[in-house]
């Protein structure tokens, strides 16, 4: 049983990269299930995918994932990295984008700290895990002149999380998952 | 319980989807031939998964404008003999809940199924009341599939239920099913040729004096014989255990997951109920039979545990309680039940979670970039502080449910559709020389907000409406509203019902709009300020060519930090230098609107754009 998180904003394509994921778990022969959580998020808001994965056919699986049995995280965002961690175990691998998104709080209200004065990149650095600093939303940029693209480039994570090594599959399932991904993506991104 | 097969037979399908999915295909294979629904999370796609199928699946759509229609149209349907679904979240039964009190004595034709989405832990609502009590109130079934391949299986299965009872079958799905995907296997089925009509029928639908004790009774002895019929009860772990668990819903696989990896499976005896009204109590007293203790395991106020301690009141011997260790409010969680089995079986819990200390505050969204509702409710503040400092009067701002109550949560309050035309009026009414406003969405005017505005005008209330038009249904994934399919005169229906000014505002000049506000408050009568600007994820081709080719520029140079584009307007593009304190805009996230342009009194924020006149 393996169980990723795969975190963002509104906007960032979670949903769809869930779904492709789920795609590749089901190709490679996994029971796979998983749960979207956006609430009423348009934009800016958290939005996360618990993805559950089982090499079992018949198994009980909850809809969420307990504490302490997260198997990998892979975060479009530093903050989203941090609002999963205690889910995650000692040896959880942790994937996180180094580009910050604004976290978008009430700026007339008083008494809080201020968000700028808090680094969720500086945060991270002192827990005891190890983290993978990426750069999904340049390499998108680079390699498909577009940053929306920055889910495909966690996506590869996200198979590595769960042990699943096909990526030309899931390069053509990504193809036929998201609509304009293929005017982006180069045969072999 | 079957985990969805993945080796689906020649007629069957097994496809990946989420709860919603699961709904509008079981909807299809099972042959429906009419829908109502009003969109609401956390079922808010189910139609447009049924309209996406419609060529193949061949049904008709009502998209009625609130949930007191769309249940007496699926009614009508019915009784023509049509099967029948009536999509709805769970706040709507409210609504519909006046005429579903007399869907169970009229007899329907064609079986009707009624899907709610439920919301245990508020994650897509502003509350989370426990809808189970409307199943005795109406007398009608309840069905509680436990995940994805039940949901699809239970809502083909409630159609059938229905005709056999004659009854509409309710089917509730909480949000963490409705949202979760995984495999379902479809069942390929003929889908039958019916012809629909009305037959005359005075005796079940001129329900009045003592017919209407007639009808009534007839309901109550067809509930009480499909009672006794029904049995959709499944029992697991080990029969001879003296300590018993009943669980119904989304937490039955939870609490399995949590014994199974406490491994309990030898020491626990599990029942689940997915038909938990009427409930068949026959199964649930040979559970008890051995039992020394028996705990109901699930969300909300305890139905399961109401209904079973009714049923079996005097007929068992042992200790059944639920809600005594699990709170009413939220979600069932893992934690919770984990700490619960471990409390009973004396276990020591080993967790592998580290102990992290971090801050991470909570990110509920906010208005899009370019979204009409950041630059009215900027006008609104601007209009109420002008008054406040003029004459000292607290403004109030009504607020409705939909896009225009996310953050930064600037109205008074946010409870239920039309809470904002609807409870302003009261406070109008009794402070006329307050100035007090409401806000809502072209949605809730049609839903019922058109009526309460009527209502004041006939009580000749002093009310300033500010209206926001943007031709969706945005929240719930931007189904067509009736100002969108350009068949209103909202103008003329407006001034028809007495409405005394109808004024239409941009919202991206919004230091005009707070003029017009203001003055508009001072009027006697109902006003409606109509604020016409699309939904920024449903951009105008104008809304295109500006993204294309404006550019804005924040100078710092000229900025004189008054922080009305950071602060007040609260654009989440225009971003704060922590080090420096300078403001920039990000070119990535602005949608080109201008709106800061406006707001801006040193004319920092430079603009290029060919069209741009200012």
């Amino acid at each position: 049983m393996a169980n990723l998180i795969i975190a963002g904003i509104g906007g960032q394509g979670i949903n769809r990269l869930a779904r492709v994921i789920a795609e590749c778990c089901r190709d490679a022969g996994l029971q796979c299930q998983y749960t979207v959580h956006k609430g009423g998020a348009q934009t800016l808001g958290s939005v996360y995918a618990e993805i559950r994965t089982n090499r079992l056919k018949r198994s009980t699986l909850g809809p969420g994932i307990p504490a302490g049995s997260l198997d990998g995280l892979v975060a479009l965002d530093p903050w989203e990295a941090l609002r999963h961690l205690p889910l995650a175990h000692r040896a959880t691998p942790v994937w996180v984008e180094s580009e910050t998104q604004p976290l978008f709080r009430d700026r007339t209200a008083t008494g809080q700290l201020p968000i700028e004065a808090l680094s969720p990149v500086d945060q991270l650095n002192s827990l005891p895990i190890p983290i993978h600093w990426k750069g999904y939303r340049k390499l998108a940029l680079k390699r498909t002149g577009d940053v929306r693209m920055a889910n495909y480039f966690a996506g590869l994570d996200s198979l590595s999380a769960l042990n699943l090594s096909d990526r030309p599959r899931y390069h053509e399932i990504f193809y036929q998952e998201i609509a304009g991904a293929a005017a982006l993506l180069p045969e072999t991104a | 319980m079957q985990p969805a097969d993945l080796t689906a037979t020649s007629d069957q399908l097994a496809m990946f989807g989420d709860g919603n999915d699961a709904i509008a295909w079981a909807a299809q294979d099972a042959g429906v031939d009419y829908v109502s629904h009003y969109p609401g999370s956390p079922v808010n796609r189910v139609v447009d998964v049924l309209q996406a199928g419609i060529e193949k699946h061949g049904c008709l759509i009502n998209h009625a404008l609130n949930e007191h229609i769309a249940a007496l149209s699926v009614m009508g349907a019915s009784l023509c003999g049509a099967r029948s679904l009536l999509v709805m979240k769970h706040v709507g039964l409210n609504i519909a809940a006046d005429p579903l009190n007399y869907a169970g004595q009229i007899k329907i034709k064609g079986g009707l199924v009624i899907v709610v989405g439920t919301d245990p832990g508020a994650r897509s609502s502003t509350g989370e009341e426990d809808v189970h009590w409307y199943a005795p109130q109406f007398n009608f079934p309840l069905l509680e599939p436990v995940d994805l391949s039940h949901l699809y299986q239970g809502v083909v299965r409630a159609f059938e239920l229905s005709e056999q009872v004659q009854l509409p079958v309710l089917v509730f799905t909480p949000g963490r099913l409705a949202y979760q995907s995984g495999l379902i296997t479809r069942q390929a089925a003929e889908r039958p040729s019916r012809r629909f009509n009305f037959h005359k029928d005075q005796q079940n639908l001129i329900n009045v004096g003592a017919r209407a004790v007639r009808n009534h009774r007839h309901h109550i002895e067809r509930l009480r014989q499909f009672q006794q019929q029904n049995d959709t009860s499944t029992m697991h772990y080990n029969a001879d255990a003296s300590y018993g668990i009943v669980t119904r819903g989304a937490s039955h696989t939870i609490c399995r997951e949590v014994i199974e990896s406490l491994g309990l499976e030898s020491r626990v005896h599990l029942l689940n109920y997915e038909l938990t009204h009427p409930l068949n109590i026959d199964p649930f007293l040979d559970f008890a039979a051995n039992k020394s203790e028996i705990v109901v395991v699930e969300d909300q106020d305890g139905f399961l545990e109401t209904m079973l301690k009714r049923e079996a009141f005097g007929r068992v011997n042992c200790r059944l309680e639920g809600k005594r260790h699990f709170p009413p409010w939220g979600e069932i969680s893992d934690k919770q039940l984990r700490e619960f089995f471990a409390d009973h079986f004396d276990l020591q819990l080993s967790s592998n979670s580290l102990p992290l200390e971090f801050v991470c505050p909570e990110r509920p969204g906010s208005f899009c970039e370019g979204c009409p509702h950041r630059p009215s409710f900027y006008a609104i503040d601007k209009a109420l502080e002008e008054i406040a400092r003029e004459s000292g009067s607290v403004g109030v701002i009504g607020g409705d449910i939909g896009c225009s109550s996310l953050p930064p949560h600037r109205t008074d309050w946010l409870l239920c559709m039309n809470a904002g035309v609807g409870m302003a009026q009261g406070m109008a009414h009794l402070l006329p020389e307050q100035p007090i406003l409401s806000t809502g969405g072209e949605g809730s005017l049609f839903h019922g907000g058109l009526t309460s505005l009527q209502s004041a005008v006939e009580n000749g209330i002093k009310l300033t409406h500010i209206l926001f038009d943007n031709q969706a249904i945005a929240m719930t994934g931007h189904q067509p509203s009736p100002t969108a399919q350009g068949r209103v005169d909202l103008r003329s229906l407006l001034l028809g019902i007495g409405v005394s000014d109808v004024l239409e505002v941009n919202p991206f000049a919004p230091t005009a709009m707070a003029t017009l506000i203001k003055q508009t408050l001072g009027k006697q009568g109902v006003k409606v300020i109509h604020v016409q600007g699309r939904c920024a994820l449903q951009p105008t081709e104008e809304a295109l060519r500006r993204l294309k080719e404006r550019r804005l520029e924040l100078n710092n140079a000229l900025c004189g930090e008054c922080r009305e584009c950071y602060q007040a307007l609260q654009c989440p593009a225009i971003g704060l230098n922590a080090d420096s304190g300078e403001l920039h805009i990000d070119m990535n996230r602005c949608r080109r609107c201008a709106a800061c342009l406006d707001v801006c009194p040193n004319d920092a924020i430079e603009v290029t754009d060919p069209l741009y006149h200012g």
